[in-house]
């Protein structure tokens, strides 16, 4: 992510969109490959660029995608995107996180697990993506920011075998 | 290796694996993003240092280059095989360094102080990082002992002091690494500790050379660093510091090391290849612009520490290869203003028969007088002067074939201490050989032997001196001074010698 990325992420944050026009916005442009295609595409005049966007997207993001057209910039969407989600998360205090798992917690485990991350990070939410994957063999690994929280069968299988081979 | 037991291999596995035990584990991770020709760029890893030893996925480790925003630019340590966009890499927490210590004298390792001579593995003291910062004002003394080199022509008009930078520089096939393999041959017994870093050279060179080592019994007081040319980029870029963080630990130990990076223009050249796919801004032969610093702060780490530090001292002999004598590019320029001297190597002279092929004109060394011998100093007072003339009238009198005899005199002493000056391969002078025969020489006793005759003139005058004057070259050798009687009784003998 360059500056540029983060610099449209903070302009985007700061004209306070909505969740829902936020999420008809990524919808539309992430899963809709050629209508990105087509505002990405510099052969196309702007002012049909402009006329799409005027009749598909809400009122609060159109300018901005207007300008990230007019910019030719708008194959960056998915790094402003994050940016944006970054923002959003920081300005709640809270915090991103994946749990990789093979049998899912319970309840009980996943709120003990989201306020450990709470106190650890001094948060007051946890975004908890939960993720299953039958590779760990068993017990979790938990992803939060940079950190990995490794205690998976995986894990412990691939550092026995590192140590073996060492010399 | 035959006789090992399956069993117990079997039953130490069996214990390791029982004795297995491992929490949960944490570490900081990242997302490769990119991957191509040896640079990975990884999404994460926010708080990585500059410099700081990333592991990947398949084992491979790498450097941290670049420090960006949400990502960091790692150079790749080794293979890229097994890895793709989406790969783990983990911090290390640790600086890039490399394994030091005793064990290492008489190995031949790579860039990152593992073994590639299959003598088995190496059982290291430390381990140093492999940029460390050189020693400030306060610790060092100015170099004050000799490092006898063993030419004639180095150690009479360019003297080494040990702590000082003498960069080797020219054309390629002039004898470069010849003088510095014969300075390491003639380290024997002298308690000094040779490196020698071969940077993007050819294996075969460097078996070659790690055979006449052997063959000389050289390798019992060296290592042999060698990042060969098939070595991705950044492996041939911190070769040359690898080495020296291994000469840091014997000098910290107070011991004399001596450090030859065979070559330093290779090793920009590793640098631009690196810089570039990092996407650093090219400069002036598309080298970064900090290609500078890259010579200037691994030479400054050469130096001689005064006693409160231990005294030791790294003295590094780097070569500079040339093209077609230009010593004005970019490269040469640089290293010849960061050395204290240069020995130039012309390819002329080395066709002519003149071999070393140094060229006395153009060949210093800055600090290297200090440490010279006290009888060295005596007999080689006049010798580059007598050179320097010698060349201007050699040039003058082409022309014309009649000569006054003072001129004439000139010219056949000249001629004499051209021959004088030559020295085979692998055939290092001791300090009393150099000292009797230059004193033979400048006080004009070889003017009556024919040129042709010096040769085998000069070996047997040694001998003489050696087998019936064993006192005379004791004192020398233990001394290192020549006293007026001295000199006087070598005249004499020379002249009798001569009858």
């Amino acid at each position: 992510m360059t500056q540029l990325d983060a610099n449209y992420g903070k302009v985007l944050f700061q004209l306070r969109p909505s969740t829902e026009v936020i999420g008809r916005m990524k919808e539309l442009l992430l899963n809709h490959k050629e209508l990105l295609a087509a505002l990405d595409n510099p052969s196309i005049k702007a002012k049909e660029k402009h006329a799409v966007i005027d009749k598909l997207f809400d009122p609060e993001v159109k300018n901005f995608l207007k300008v990230l057209c007019d910019n030719n910039y708008v194959s960056h969407i998915g790094e402003i995107l994050i940016a944006y989600d970054d923002l959003v998360l920081e300005s709640k205090n809270m915090i991103r996180a994946t749990l990789s798992f093979v049998t899912k917690p319970s309840d009980a485990q996943l709120t003990g697990i989201k306020d450990m991350i709470c106190k650890k990070y001094n948060k007051e939410g946890v975004l908890l993506d939960l993720k299953e994957d039958p590779s760990l063999v068993g017990g979790f690994i938990l992803n939060v920011g940079d950190v990995e929280y490794d205690r998976s069968v995986k894990g412990k299988l691939l550092d026995m075998q590192k140590r073996l081979l060492w010399r | 290796m035959s006789n090992i037991n399956p069993n117990e291999i079997i039953s130490v596995l069996k214990n390791e694996i029982d004795d297995y035990d491992r929490k949960m584990v944490v570490q900081e991770t990242g997302t490769v993003v990119q991957i191509s020709d040896g640079i990975a760029n990884v999404y994460g890893l926010n708080h990585a240092m500059y410099g700081e030893l990333i592991e990947f996925e398949n084992g491979v480790r790498g450097i941290v280059q670049n420090i960006e925003m949400k990502s960091v630019g790692c150079v790749l340590l080794g293979t890229d095989y097994g890895l793709s966009e989406g790969s783990k890499a983990t911090r290390t927490g640790k600086k890039a360094g490399v394994p030091v210590g005793e064990a290492l004298i008489g190995r031949v390792v790579n860039s990152l102080g593992n073994p590639i001579d299959g003598k088995g593995a190496i059982e290291a003291s430390d381990y140093y990082p492999i940029e460390n910062e050189a020693p400030g004002v306060i610790d060092r003394k100015s170099v004050s002992v000799p490092l006898q080199t063993g030419i004639l022509a180095i150690d009479s008009m360019f003297p080494i002091g040990r702590g000082q930078r003498e960069l080797i520089i020219g054309d390629r096939q002039t004898g470069k690494t010849s003088i510095a393999i014969d300075t390491i041959l003639n380290q024997k017994g002298q308690d000094m500790i040779c490196i020698y870093v071969a940077i993007g050279q050819k294996a075969s060179t460097v078996a070659k050379i790690v055979s006449t080592l052997t063959k000389h019994g050289a390798m019992d007081y060296s290592i042999v660093v060698s990042s060969p040319a098939s070595d991705p980029a950044p492996l041939q870029y911190i070769a040359p510091y690898a080495g020296t963080a291994m000469a840091e630990y014997f000098m910290h130990q107070g011991k004399d090391v001596l450090i030859v990076y065979d070559d330093l223009s290779k090793h920009a050249v590793a640098y631009r290849a690196m810089s570039l796919l990092l996407q650093r801004s090219p400069g002036r032969e598309a080298y970064p612009g900090d290609v500078f610093y890259l010579h200037s702060r691994l030479l400054e780490r050469s130096s001689r520490l005064d006693e409160a530090h231990g005294g030791g001292s790294i003295t590094a002999l780097p070569i500079i290869e040339t093209l077609a004598g230009d010593v004005s590019a970019y490269i040469p320029t640089n290293v010849i203003s960061i050395t204290d001297g240069q020995i130039f190597l012309e390819s002329e002279l080395f066709f002519s028969g003149i071999r070393p092929a140094v060229n006395v004109g153009l060949s210093v060394s800055r600090v290297g007088g200090a440490a010279q011998t006290k009888a060295m100093k005596k007999v080689s007072g006049s010798l580059r002067i007598d050179l320097a003339q010698f060349r201007e009238m050699e040039v003058f009198t082409q022309f014309s074939s009649e000569l006054d005899k003072s001129t004439r005199e000139l010219l056949d002493h000249g001629n004499r201490l051209v021959e004088l000056l030559k020295q085979p391969l692998a055939k290092p002078m001791s300090l009393h050989e150099e000292v009797i025969l230059l004193c033979a020489a400048t006080n004009r006793l070889l003017l009556n032997v024919p040129i042709k005759e010096i040769k085998t003139f000069k070996k047997e005058l040694v001998e003489h001196f050696e087998n019936n004057y064993p006192d005379l070259v004791e004192e020398i050798e233990t001394k290192k001074a020549l006293t007026e009687e001295m000199i006087e009784q070598i005249k004499k003998v020379t002249i009798e010698f001569k009858k």
